[in-house]
This record gives C-alpha cells, structure tokens and sequence, in this order.
C-alpha cells in the first residue's frame, strides 16, 4: 500500500464555477510529488480536499487504505498526515523554537530541534515568532514544523513562495529528504525548474481534472504540458 | 508512529485567553443590559439562572471568532486538536469565573 493518500475523481465547484470536475490526488510513500498547473486551475483547492480541510463534492477520499465519507484534518493529522497551507500555519502567539516543541516526539533526541532548524538555516531565529519573520522566513519555519513532526504524508502549498534560490534549493533538499525516509510528499508551485529538478514525479492540474505525466523528463517532453503550461520547451 | 497531544503550553495560552474573553463577555454584556434598561425600564442584569446562561455560549463564540481571527484553526488540526477542544478549553475560565461569582454571590 505505497499510495497512503488517494483522491479520486474529485469534484469541486464554488457558486456556479466548477474548479474541480474530475481531479486526482495521490501522495506515494518515498516520492516528492509536484502539483504543477496555472493560477486557478484547482491546485490548491485540491490539496485541501485531499486534507480534509473542505470537502468535495463528488469523488472520494482515501487514506491509509480506509475510505474517507467526510475527512477532516484532525483525523487524518493523529493518523500521520500533516498540511501546510501557502500561508499562515504558525501563530504569532509562539515562537518558532515553540513551534517545533509542539510536535516533537517523546522519542526525540534533547537536541532535535536545534537539528531541524539548522537544516532550514533557522537556528538565530528560533526564539522569533512568525509576525517577526520574513515571509520566506516562515515558510522555511512551517516546513521545519512539517519535518519536525515525520509525518507520513505530507502536503505543502507553494512552499517556494517568495524564496531565494538558495532557500528554495535547501528547502527542497528537506523535503526530498522526508520522502526519501518514507514520507509522501506532494507540493504545489509555479517554480517550475526547481521543482521538477527536485520531484520524482509530476501531476499536470488543468481544467478541472489532472493528468499523471510521469517522471520530470517524461513532463519536460510532453507536447500539450509543454504548450499550455511550461509555455516554452524546457520550463 | 506520531503521536500528538495537546500541547501544555497552547492550552495555558488558551486558558490565558479564555479570561481575556471572559472579560470582554461581560462588558459587551454590561453594555448590552445597560442599554436594554435604559430602552425597556427593565431591570435584566439578575435572569435567575445557576450561570448566566449567555456567559458560556459568548465565551466559547469569542474563543471560535478569536482562533479564526488568529488563523490557528489549520495549526491546531495539524496538532490533531478539533476545533471544539480549543473552544472548550478556552471556556474553561468562564465556567469557573462565573462559579466562583455564584458561589460568593450565594
């Protein structure tokens, strides 16, 4: 059972506008999964359908083998699954430091967090709270969150946002690093180089539904996801 | 395998919260009767009820419009705490204020 999240055939509209008519999400032990498609196409609404954090309106949902009826992100969450949001997922009411204690694990070593954080580059600012920081700051923080926590599976949206290069290239070493171990990771974002340097492999979401392209060269030669989403061969 | 609890040190800022709350409770309440006197002539600051009955319902609404207000919803069901145990912690300090209150009061 490698593919521990599963959205199937999902369905979502807002008002009269469908987002989603028939998308799927699927999250595989040990791979990096990119979500890759244009602003609006769905991805992020699809992300949260696939943690419970709203429902769809057709399809189902399965996690760790057992159909979802109405998942929620506190069940799935005690369960292994962990979401961090493109914005947002820290409280101003604690420090980062405070942050990582949350989730750490009883059998954690004493100096964990300090680990996690070097790996972000967040050691001078674990004593900071998120209102303090940058904004590639915090989501260098809230992916340390996610990988102070081991989830099983892991979703992040656009954890790339507003990141330098070399942030980008390190948060990516992390995450690739989590599914290495086992974890199932799948990201979303428009920082198309990156991201298909760093995923095993690449989901396309446009109108409405989603297609498995296979691998990151598979993608790169793809006439249509080249067309109508990289816009130039080679991304 | 991950386990997670409800971390000690978000419920006591919860708990810290919950007599924040508690306060502005009353004084959107005092406000409230003092108005709704002065409008009726009618006195409705002493209902009878063992506990104000709009105490702990205001509460615990202020405490779901403070975590929305915080965006701390997603953190805490990343924690695997539902909503409803942050909003029950933070009423915590309404029933025991509000008991206390009866208890001096009788």
């Amino acid at each position: 059972m490698n593919q521990i999240l599963v959205a199937d055939s999902v369905g979502k509209r807002f008002a009269n506008r469908w987002v989603l008519r028939s998308a799927s999400l699927r999250a595989v032990r040990g791979e990096l999964r990119a979500l890759l498609g244009r602003n609006g196409a769905g991805k992020s609404t699809l992300l949260r359908i696939g943690a419970g954090l709203i429902g769809a309106d057709t399809g189902t949902v399965r996690f760790n083998g057992v159909v979802r009826e109405r998942p929620r992100l506190t069940v799935l969450a005690r369960e292994g699954l962990c979401f961090v949001p493109d914005h947002d997922l820290l409280s101003n009411s604690f420090t980062v430091r405070e942050h990582l204690e949350f989730v750490r694990q009883e059998g954690d070593e004493h100096d964990a967090v300090d680990r996690v954080a070097a790996r972000l580059s967040l050691e001078a600012l674990l004593e900071a709270r998120p209102h303090e920081l940058s904004s590639g700051e915090r989501r260098r923080a809230e992916v340390a969150f996610a990988a102070m926590r081991r989830p099983a599976c892991l979703l992040v949206d656009e954890p790339l946002r507003n990141l330098s290069p070399i942030d980008a290239e390190r948060l990516l070493t992390v995450l690739r690093e989590m599914a290495t171990e086992g974890c199932a990771v799948v990201v979303t974002g428009h920082e198309v180089p990156a991201l298909l340097a760093a995923a095993h492999h690449v989901t396309w979401c446009t109108s409405g539904t989603t297609y498995e392209m296979g691998p990151p060269f598979m993608a790169r030669t793809d006439d249509r996801f080249v067309r109508d989403y990289l816009g130039s061969p080679g991304g | 395998m991950l386990t997670l609890r409800f971390p000690n040190r978000y419920a006591r800022t919860l708990l810290l919260r919950g007599v924040v709350l508690w306060f502005l409770a009353r004084l959107m309440a005092l406000v409230i009767i003092a108005w709704a006197a002065d409008v009726s002539g009618v006195d409705f600051s002493d209902t009878g009820a063992p506990l104000p009955a709009w105490s702990l319902p205001a509460c615990a609404a202020l405490a779901l419009v403070d975590l929305r207000r915080r965006k701390e919803l997603v953190l805490l069901h990343n924690l695997g705490v539902p909503t409803a145990n942050a909003i029950a912690v933070a009423s915590i300090p309404a029933v025991l204020i509000e008991a206390t209150i009866m208890l001096v009061r009788s």
